[in-house]
């Protein structure tokens, strides 16, 4: 048989989008386009103009977000908006600071985002996850303070000590802490390093960035295995609620064999859950 | 979405942009001279995947129109199972391949490339494509090339009667023998399968057989095919199921690629519903006036909740929530509820899946039928289905454990020779008890005095024969059809879903006496009838079936029975035979018609 002439085959985009992604899953701080070039490992050399064609794409999708590296504009993985979130979230649990105080501790713990972290604060109070309370006693600042609505202990055990005081009693830091009815700080912490765990378990072992990995495959990995079920079923659904992974429903998990119903995850409201994607 | 065949589509391309440009960047490799892939999408029911494949097969028209390259389009639902998936790909490969009224896809390509006959190996799809091209023949070649059975005479015609010793040929084997020559027909062009819904390859909730034997499909014709780009699409609440595949090399090949359909947000929102409003001829030019509210007449803030939770909402979510709201607006501004309890609205569907599924289970025979709808009655009547066994799969096409033992199940719907050389195989195959085996087949469709002999050898060793009536066929098929509609999450009653198990309820406690019948013949204590009735109910089978109406003297005197037997035969089965008191007394054939 005579051979065919065949015309070149130009560079594979999903192949070369696969590799990229590959290597800003792996990431720890934003890319620049030049980086990405350079670092990803492909047969063939992709130009910089369709790299970052495919990354403008992939922004556009919500799968990759903007960020800063070296002053120019770079990518990552993660949602810079979920980190100055959750940055701003846990300073207001561990202090109770004005606006203005809050929004600049909570900046330098996210050096690569540049968002506007007022206004943020402004979406947070918004939507209940921040509450405003007093100005600090004892000073002449009037400026209201911020709390996280859900963390509010630190708040709390200052304002029962300041009773106490008025009152003329003490008592040991220890009992007072002991005194709000909130869930032990154990507890929570647990719940988000599990979250951190899965989401970079999800993002490692992802077909592509942004494709559902099932929760059977989650927990055949081994920093999750032995995970105890409720922390992760609740790391699962605090991942979804700040809003930087999806979790794809099961509907008709009730009709499941039991021993199939435990590997879902559920919100212990009769929800169930299959997989899990990044936003 | 019902098929992305269904008409134009008001679509609004950002949404699940990304997915849709991972298979244009494979057809784009594919044309330009590089092999196909596989990709599998995922994503929770009303996320898009069948409004995808619709806009894929618009892109290709529009591609085709503008002289960027032609495609084959082939969309395959895969209500089928383990057993029938090569069937069931050649049905519908044949099937698109023949629709279009402004000429089919076939017509075309005989046009564009005339010498691709050279390409076709496979004699009977040569001269099936020969028959369609010249226009000889074209309903039986038509059904031919979609696998339907034909009679000895029809195959006669398409001059593709069968030696002896080819019949014997497993029909799964051979349709995979006919999809892979068409394939090789419509080369160099490139074609794209895609497979929908295949999550319904579960015959019953919970089967992974179908999974297995698509990666094992979609495997071979990777293998086999430069030019084929296949898509599948999945539920993601199945999703698990590939994790399950044993065979990595298999799953390997299937999810050469994966995507996720995902949720919308507010903007993405408010396009979609604009895109669709736009659409809607009476509103065109009551909307001019409100070109500030690109919602009008909706109302944007009774949408907004939906996206409360996550920030996105899935598009059908949103569309029906859209639908809702303009009902509500042309009613006065009352919800208007559906009518009618749930039960009556699946029972209102379940008689509209059933006469389509007549024609399903006509069409494709009583084995592909039995085959994919089965399972489902078996395993609501308490009875467990056994696995693969090499030998045991010569002879039969199923084995289920029920508390009376274990029993083997034997499809025949071939006619003439086909029919002898599948009763000669399972006569000679089956090695008596256990397992027992049940034949089941159509009883007017008599075998030759060959097989007529087998079958009688194999009833003195101890099976027993069975005979479905087409009815039972039909509304198994039925149940099958609008199961897999609620599995995949498309089945609504108002706008509430309809689930799988609540279809599953009311077709259990809604058999109809055929169905009955099947169940109690597979389920009950083994016990035969007489051979004498036996012989009785299968002769007047065929009799009536080609007859339609006859006096039952005339009957038995051309059977080899008297008119009492007859007659006592005709009264034994109301379902197959009515019988009018005379004199003279005349049996007919009892047919079901649609309900009044």
């Amino acid at each position: 048989m005579a051979s065919a002439k065949r015309r070149a085959i130009p560079p594979d985009p999903i192949e070369t989008q696969r590799a990229i992604f590959k290597a800003i899953a792996a990431a720890q701080e934003p890319f620049s386009v030049e980086a990405v070039v350079a670092l990803v490992d492909l047969p063939r050399k992709v130009p910089k103009t369709q790299v970052s064609k495919l990354l403008a794409e992939e922004m556009k999708s919500a799968r990759l977000f903007a960020g800063k590296a070296d002053g120019k504009k770079a990518f990552w993985h993660h949602d810079p908006k979920a980190i100055a979130t959750s940055a701003i979230l846990e300073v207001a649990a561990a202090e109770v600071l004005t606006a203005e105080a809050l929004a600049q501790k909570a900046a330098l713990l996210c050096p690569r985002i540049t968002l506007n972290f007022k206004t943020l604060q402004k979406t947070l109070l918004d939507n209940g996850q921040l509450l405003k309370v007093k100005a600090a006693p004892g000073t002449k600042a009037t400026a209201q303070r911020l709390i996280n609505a859900e963390r509010p202990e630190v708040y709390i055990e200052s304002e029962i000590a300041l009773l106490l005081k008025e009152v003329g009693l003490t008592r040991l830091p220890e009992r007072i802490q002991a005194l709000p009815e909130a869930e032990s700080p154990g507890e929570e912490e647990l719940v988000r390093d599990a979250a951190e765990k899965i989401f970079a378990a999800m993002n490692r072992i992802a077909f592509a960035p942004g494709t559902t990995v099932t929760f059977y495959r989650l927990r055949q990995q081994p920093e999750l295995s032995n995970m105890p079920k409720p922390v992760f079923d609740r790391a699962a659904l605090l991942l979804q609620k700040e809003r930087r992974a999806l979790l794809s429903i099961h509907d008709h998990a009730a009709r499941l064999p039991a021993e199939e119903r435990e590997g879902l995850v559920t919100d212990g409201f009769g929800k169930y859950y299959v997989s899990i994607y990044a936003r | 979405m019902g098929s992305p065949w269904a008409g134009e589509l008001a679509d609004v391309p950002g949404i699940n942009d990304k997915p849709f440009r991972t298979i244009l960047a494979a057809l784009r490799q594919m044309r330009a001279g590089g092999k196909g892939t596989s990709i599998v999408l995922t994503g929770e029911p009303g996320s898009g995947k069948t409004h995808l494949l619709g806009r894929l097969r618009d892109r290709l028209l529009r591609d085709e129109r503008e002289d960027k390259g032609e495609t084959i389009y082939v969309y395959v639902r895969c209500n089928a199972s383990a057993g029938t998936l090569w069937r069931h790909l050649r049905h519908a490969l044949a099937s698109d391949l023949l629709k279009g009224s402004d000429g089919t896809q076939l017509h075309e390509l005989f046009e564009r490339i005339p010498d691709r006959m050279g390409n076709v190996a496979h004699a009977g799809v040569r001269r099936a494509l020969e028959s369609i091209r010249d226009g000889r023949h074209f309903h039986i070649a038509s059904a031919w090339l979609r696998g339907e059975a034909l009679g000895d005479e029809d195959l006669a015609a398409l001059g593709m009667a069968l030696a002896d010793g080819d019949e014997d040929n497993s029909r799964e084997r051979d349709a995979r023998l006919v999809v892979e020559a068409v394939l090789r027909f419509l080369a160099p062009t490139p074609a794209v399968l895609c497979f929908d819904q295949v999550e319904a390859l579960e015959t019953y909730p919970g089967e992974e057989a179908g999974y297995l034997a698509t990666a094992q499909m979609v495997s071979d014709l990777y293998d086999g095919h430069d030019h084929l780009l296949l898509i599948s699409c999945i539920v993601a609440a199945f999703e698990n199921r590939f994790d399950r595949i044993p065979n990595g090399a298999l799953k390997d090949r299937w999810l050469q690629f994966k995507d996720t359909l995902r949720p919308i947000d507010w903007d993405q929102a408010v396009e979609l519903v604009k895109a669709r409003l736009d659409t809607a001829i009476p509103l065109q030019n009551l909307r001019g006036a409100h070109t500030a509210d690109p919602l009008w007449p909706l109302d944007a803030e009774g949408l907004r909740p939906l996206f409360a939770e996550t920030g996105l909402c899935l598009p059908r979510t949103l569309i029906r929530a859209c639908e809702r709201q303009f009902a509500e607006l042309l009613n006065d501004e009352e919800p208007i509820p559906p009518e009618g309890s749930r039960e009556e609205f699946i029972e209102e569907q379940y008689e509209r899946a059933l006469g389509e599924a007549r024609v399903i289970a006509k069409n494709q025979g009583a084995a592909k039928t039995l085959s994919d709808c089965l399972p489902w009655l078996l395993q609501n009547s308490g009875m467990t289905p056994l696995g693969q066994d090499r030998a045991r799969a010569i002879y039969a096409q199923q084995a289920w454990r029920g508390p009376d033992g274990d029993l083997a199940l034997a499809f025949c719907d071939g006619r003439g020779n086909a029919l002898t050389n599948q009763i000669r195989r399972i006569e000679s195959n089956w090695l008596k008890a256990p397992p027992e085996l049940a034949i089941l087949r159509d009883s007017a469709i008599q075998p030759g005095p060959a097989g007529t002999r087998y079958l009688e050898q194999l009833k003195q060793r101890g099976a027993r024969e069975i005979n479905p009536l087409p009815e039972a066929l039909a509304v198994l098929q039925a149940i099958r059809n609008i199961s897999a509609t609620a599995r995949s999450g498309e089945f609504f009653f108002g706008a509430e879903p309809v689930s799988e198990e609540e279809v599953t309820d009311w077709a259990l406690a809604s058999l109809p006496p055929q169905v009955e019948e099947l169940r109690a013949a597979l389920t009950r204590r083994r016990s035969s009838p007489p051979p004498s009735q036996d012989r009785v109910l299968s002769g007047l089978s065929e009799l009536v079936s080609r007859r339609k109406i006859i006096a039952a003297d005339q009957a038995a005197a051309e059977l080899p029975f008297s008119a009492e037997e007859v007659r006592d035969c005709a009264r034994r089965h109301p379902m197959r035979f009515g019988i009018l008191d005379g004199p003279p007394v005349v049996v007919f054939e009892a047919v079901e018609g649609p309900a009044r």
